[in-house]
């Protein structure tokens, strides 16, 4: 301690640069710190102004604005409101049209989509309703998309009212007018579980997945409900697999369907892990799970659709033979 | 032990504040020095380069998607897209409307339009556009009149493009870009004869004919990385082929499913970090490939941006592309009548 005394007052002239230098440093740094931040945060800042939906928006209120009794106008602007989400300024738009034309059906099915979006199904049902009402027997019945929209939203509403019966007859009149519509044949074939027709709900569900096989887990887990009524467990555990590979568990499906391929749900599996390989840009993978398919059922209209689609014949070796061919004109 | 030992002794055992402070201080010190070193290193690469901070060199090539920063209003059914290396000029071709080339700031200001020149009649349908790297002309194809218009830094009309010999008769250029030479890459979509990929030199001498084996059939963009390896979108084949610097095949991407789909692949740009990126029109989506090492070597997939859709971020029948040196992206969103800046 004694001999530390001396220099307790009197500090050698190096601390103290050394003192000045760290307070001079970390001033340094801060400032510049804040320099960059500031030359960064306004290098990269960007005003993207209004979005395309709010300008739309704006661009109808102008059009109703200048001409209000254009029913065009207000219908592009109820429009725009329901994009915009402001369902009640939708509604009131579609409302003044209805006062002016209440049978105007483009007015009817936009309030009921907006009243359908809100939960009020009754409230929706009833216009669905009016619309098919006014059109069930119109010329182009058989071809008028306005009339399927409304037979399908009235199949999706009945079955979520627990109307079993009524979605099937809605959901296939849907059909009847747009048979590729892979939303209707799901929502068909819940409604045939729910009425207890399974085997039936397989078949709509198989024609859901065959249009939409990727990224909709929803039709995946009605069908191993309806696998489960009909005692088929292996069927299940393709439907869970398959609702694995759709929630991003890849591996997990694959092991899955692994099991299965030479059992009762062979055909299921290979079509399974063809989907898979396809997905993952594994084409020749792919078209090899696909023939072994076709090979066990050959008139599978899955894997004649999904190998017709890779540009494959699937009939015959001949063809097949012919098929990979063609797929390598497509560099696959 | 004696109460004075207790209080005698730490005082005699505590360490000297002095040295301890010192060797405080010097290792803040060190660390603020280096901490001021890094700071103007990261200075200096931003202000040279202009690009965000997650493009620093070792961040960047992680496979990462850009993200959506904004849109440009006011155009009409845009097709192509060219932007300055410094990304201070963009510009977008118009397939309806006046049909003009308009011109914007990086803020997305609109500072003017190209118009070609009035002996060229009034039906003009501006394609694909590219910027001359040397003199920071711009190059404009059009589809009506088989031309390809060129326009000073500063807007004005300065001439026609035009090949050499008896090519200009036949041609019908669609994608154009230019190498760091200063040589133009014209997909040739003409109705008589083979679809091809055409190399022209700055005064118009057809160079080399290229791909007119390879069965191209509407090729849309092209871009040329730094290495001179020309990559095409052979469009209606759902391809995109590659071109080594002599004109010989090299890697291709074709069509496989789910986020690699190519369903009509149109625009395509390279960027400085060797990104290639390829419009879908039918997809609605930008694929990013990371090009490979060896010349003659396939791009290998990283990601993919961009659904169908009206939203922020979303796009209905996107077509040109073009990449600045600041990581910016620009894409042409045709039927929502904007285009879309990206960043990283």
């Amino acid at each position: 301690m004694l001999r530390m005394t001396p220099n307790r007052g009197k500090r050698p002239p190096s601390d103290r640069a050394l003192r000045i230098a760290v307070r001079v440093a970390v001033g340094v740094l801060v400032l510049g710190s804040v320099a960059f931040g500031t030359t960064y945060y306004f290098g990269q800042r960007t005003d993207g102004g209004p979005t395309l939906v709010q300008r739309q928006v704006s661009a109808a209120e102008q059009q109703v604005r200048a001409k209000p009794n254009n029913l065009s106008a207000r219908l592009a602007l109820a429009q725009a409101y329901q994009a915009a989400k402001r369902p009640g300024d939708a509604v009131s738009q579609y409302d003044e049209i209805l006062k002016a034309v209440p049978d105007s059906r483009a007015a009817l099915l936009g309030k009921a989509s907006v009243l359908l979006g809100k939960d009020d199904l009754s409230g929706a049902s009833a216009l669905y309703r009016k619309v098919t009402g006014m059109s069930v027997k119109g010329e182009f019945a058989g071809a008028d998309p306005q009339l399927q929209e409304a037979h399908y939203f009235l199949a999706l509403i009945d079955s979520k009212q627990g109307k079993a019966q009524e979605a099937i007859t809605e959901a296939q009149a849907s059909l009847k007018i747009e048979p590729t519509d892979s939303d209707a044949w799901y929502v068909l074939g819940s409604a045939q579980i729910l009425a207890g027709q399974a085997q039936q709900g397989v078949i709509s569900l198989r024609r859901a997945l065959m249009f939409v096989p990727t990224g909709w887990c929803d039709p995946y887990v009605e069908l191993g409900k309806a696998f489960q009524k009909l005692n088929k467990p292996e069927e299940v555990e393709y439907a869970g697999a398959m609702v694995d590979f759709c929630q991003k568990r890849t591996g997990q499906a694959q092991q899955r369907l692994q099991k299965l391929v030479s059992g009762p749900a062979a055909v299921d599996a290979e079509l399974g892990l063809g989907t898979i390989a396809e997905t993952g840009g594994r084409t020749d993978e792919a078209i090899s799970w696909y023939r072994k398919a076709i090979t066990a059922d050959p008139t599978n209209p899955t894997a004649i659709q999904t190998l017709s689609r890779l540009g494959i014949a699937p009939t015959t070796p001949a063809g097949q033979a012919a098929g990979a061919a063609g797929s390598s004109v497509t560099g696959s | 032990m004696a109460i004075e030992e207790i209080f005698t002794e730490p005082a005699v055992e505590q360490p000297e504040p002095q040295p301890e402070g010192r060797r405080r201080r010097i290792v803040v010190l060190s660390v603020a020095i280096t901490l001021i070193a890094l700071l103007v290193a990261l200075t200096t690469w931003y202000l040279r380069t202009g690009k965000p901070l997650s493009q620093l060199p070792g961040l960047g090539q992680n496979g990462q998607p850009p993200h959506y920063l904004f849109s440009v209003y006011g155009v009409n059914k845009p097709l192509g897209v060219a932007v300055s290396p410094d990304g201070d000029r963009i510009y977008v071709s118009e397939s309806t409307g006046d049909r003009v080339v308009k011109v914007f700031d990086r803020t997305g200001a609109a500072k003017g339009t190209l118009k070609p020149p009035a002996d060229s009649g009034t039906n003009h349908a501006p394609v694909y556009i590219a910027v001359n790297p040397r003199t920071q002309d711009v190059y404009v194809s059009d589809r009506t009149t088989a031309a390809i218009y060129v326009y000073g830094r500063d807007g004005a009309y300065r001439r026609t493009f035009r090949p050499k010999g008896d090519l200009g008769a036949q041609w019908a250029p669609l994608g154009v870009a230019f190498d760091s030479y200063g040589r133009l890459y014209v997909t040739d979509v003409r109705s008589t004869g083979a679809h091809r990929l055409l190399v022209l030199t700055p005064d118009g001498a057809l160079e080399r004919s290229v791909g007119e084996s390879a069965g191209l059939t509407f090729p849309n963009g092209v871009a040329v990385d730094s290495r001179g390896v020309v990559s095409v979108a052979d469009s209606n084949n759902s391809r995109v082929l590659m071109f080594d610097r002599d004109g010989k095949p090299g890697g291709r991407l074709v069509s496989e499913s789910g986020d690699t789909a190519l369903g009509i692949p149109r625009g395509v740009a390279v960027d400085d970090s060797n990104r290639l990126y390829v419009v879908d029109l039918a997809n609605h989506a930008v694929r990013i490939y990371k090009i490979a090492d060896a010349v003659t070597g396939t791009p290998q997939y990283m990601a993919s941006f961009g659904t169908e859709g009206t939203g922020d971020g979303a796009f209905e029948y996107p077509n040109g592309v073009a990449a600045d040196s600041r990581a910016r992206l620009y894409i042409t969103d045709r039927e929502n009548n904007r285009l879309q800046v990206w960043s990283y």
